[in-house]
């Protein structure tokens, strides 16, 4: 360092000196603890962070809902229903398909609740989860009840299906008769009846847009017009003249009007115009034109 | 790729966002770190330095690990302190401290950490801790992607100046790679925005200085050459 500088004497060095003293240190101050910047605090372990459920909503109407008893997620021993018991085969037996078909549905339901709260609390103990099993096979019970029910319904349909055509037009008459003789007290029952029988023979159901039109469907069109006819306009001038009706069109006509003596006299009116007319439906497209009433009535509904 | 501690200039050269990747364990519930979308044995090997029979070394099979979270840090930098952060905690939770670690972990009855079959939850919830515990130690602004929001926790746990939490979006992408890859891009690209705004943030700054440096020139020679009365 001495080499490469101008060479001088130690008198003449000292004026080229520095002359601004060195500052002083800053006195070292240890800072607050909190104003220390995060960096310097050394990592340490922190407690775990549980999951929670409140970090998003569920709606009401979640499927997974089903699977759960008015939303809570363990039933206590006590709120069970201990002392429930199946429905018997008698009950059953007088329940129609629609409440059967829900009843089912409510056991299934109920039996998937119990599974997965059988299957909570098998984890800790399977005695625990007993009285769940319990009630459980309750409600399976019930339900194998309803399958035998249903299939007994289904033998009985199988057999009379079979029997039908022989003894058919006996029954056909045995309610003609009844139908003919029954009082105005029995109007509510005899339509009722009605509409079994016209469902059990001839396939017609009560909820139009659910009927396929065949052969069958214009037979009973035709049967069911005639009794209308007999029983409400029986004392009707033309009622000789009308007697039997044997053209689709006017069955249809008589077969939609309401069973009131009064509805059945204008639709002897249209009747009498569609003669008067020669409007007829022909014996070989009775089925399609049926159809094509049909359809218009369901269109007018919709 | 996954096979080495990657650096900041290989992670910014091989395309890679400044991401930590969190895996969680389907069978265990252990969770593995990763500055890639992927992992191999070096993580495992890495970070499960203390097998036992509560915390034994899991497998590498790809079908039971399933991304729990991606992190996103606005610096390659702060990724890589945030990943070895983590490593560094699951150090102090196994080896260095874990009688501390032991204090908050649950128990069963015989004083075994809680366990149904090989499923231990509290593995994944300390992994949560650690992430929002090494996002304050670094004090950078972050932004986690969960699979699930459930997974978080409370939100008074988390600073909301520094971590801005988002779900995945799953729709569309079941397969988990190509989610990855997806949230790699996306990574990539904010990193991209963000360097471009910083860098023109930058030249303006500079551009502002020197044009002031200027002024105090031509101040200082007008006043040099005024003529002396």
């Amino acid at each position: 360092m001495f080499q490469n500088s101008k060479r001088l004497l130690h008198t003449s060095r000292v004026c080229l000196a520095r002359k601004q003293a060195p500052k002083k240190k800053a006195k070292f101050v240890p800072r607050d603890k909190t104003s220390k910047s995060t960096a310097e605090v050394p990592l340490r372990i922190t407690p775990p962070i549980t999951p929670t459920v409140k970090n998003f909503e569920v709606s009401d109407d979640h499927p997974l809902w089903q699977f759960f008893h008015e939303q809570s997620y363990l039933r206590q021993f006590d709120e069970l229903d201990k002392n429930s018991r199946s429905w018997t085969i008698p009950e059953l037996r007088r329940k129609n398909f629609n409440d059967l078909h829900s009843l089912w549905y409510t056991c299934l339901k109920e039996r998937n609740i119990l599974a997965r709260e059988q299957h909570l609390l098998n984890v800790d103990s399977e005695r625990a989860a007993q009285p769940y099993g319990d009630l459980a096979e309750k409600v399976r019970e019930t339900m194998w009840r309803i399958r035998h029910v249903l299939s007994e319904r289904h033998h009985a349909h199988e057999r009379s299906q079979e029997l039908l055509p022989e003894q058919k037009e006996q029954i056909l008459n045995e309610f003609k008769e009844n139908f003919l003789t029954a009082t105005k007290d029995e109007e509510v029952e005899l339509q009722q009846t009605l509409s079994r029988l016209q469902y059990a023979i001839f396939g017609i159901s009560e909820i139009i847009a659910d009927n396929i039109v065949d052969k069958h469907f214009v037979e009973g069109l035709k049967f069911i017009a005639n009794l209308k006819l007999e029983r409400y306009a029986k004392d009707h001038p033309d009622f000789q003249e009308l007697t039997p009706i044997t053209d689709a069109g006017e069955a249809f006509v008589l077969f939609h009007s309401e069973p009131t003596t009064k509805s059945i006299t204008e639709s002897i009116e249209s009747v009498k115009n569609l003669r008067s007319n020669n409007i007829r439906v022909d014996k070989l497209y009775e089925i399609e034109s049926v159809t094509e009433f049909v359809n218009k009535l369901v269109d007018e509904s919709q | 790729m996954a096979t080495k501690f990657r650096g900041a200039n290989w992670l910014q050269k091989n395309d890679f966002a400044p991401q930590i990747f969190l895996f969680r364990n389907l069978e265990t519930g252990q969770v593995l770190y990763s500055q890639l979308p992927e992992f191999s044995d070096y993580q495992i090997k890495k970070q499960f330095q203390r097998p036992n029979w509560e915390n034994r070394r899991p497998k590498t099979r790809p079908d039971i690990w399933r991304i729990m979270a991606v992190a996103n840090f606005p610096t390659y930098e702060s990724s890589i302190k945030a990943f070895e952060s983590l490593v560094h905690l699951r150090t102090l939770r196994d080896v260095v401290t874990k009688d501390v670690a032991m204090k908050y972990r649950p128990k069963n009855e015989d004083n075994h950490i809680w366990y149904s079959g090989q499923f231990r939850p509290v593995y994944t919830q300390e992994a949560v801790a650690d992430l929002n515990n090494v996002i304050q130690h670094i004090g950078s602004k972050t932004t986690i992607f969960w699979e699930d929001e459930w997974r978080k926790g409370d939100s008074s746990h988390w600073k909301p100046e520094l971590v801005q939490h988002e779900t995945m979006n799953r729709t569309g992408t079941r397969i988990q790679s190509a989610l990855l890859d997806e949230l790699r891009v996306k990574g990539r690209e904010l990193f991209q925005k963000a360097s471009r705004e910083e860098n023109t943030r930058k030249q303006k700054r500079e551009a502002d200085r020197a044009r002031k440096a200027r002024r105090k020139a031509a101040v200082q020679a007008e006043q040099t050459e005024q003529p002396t009365v």
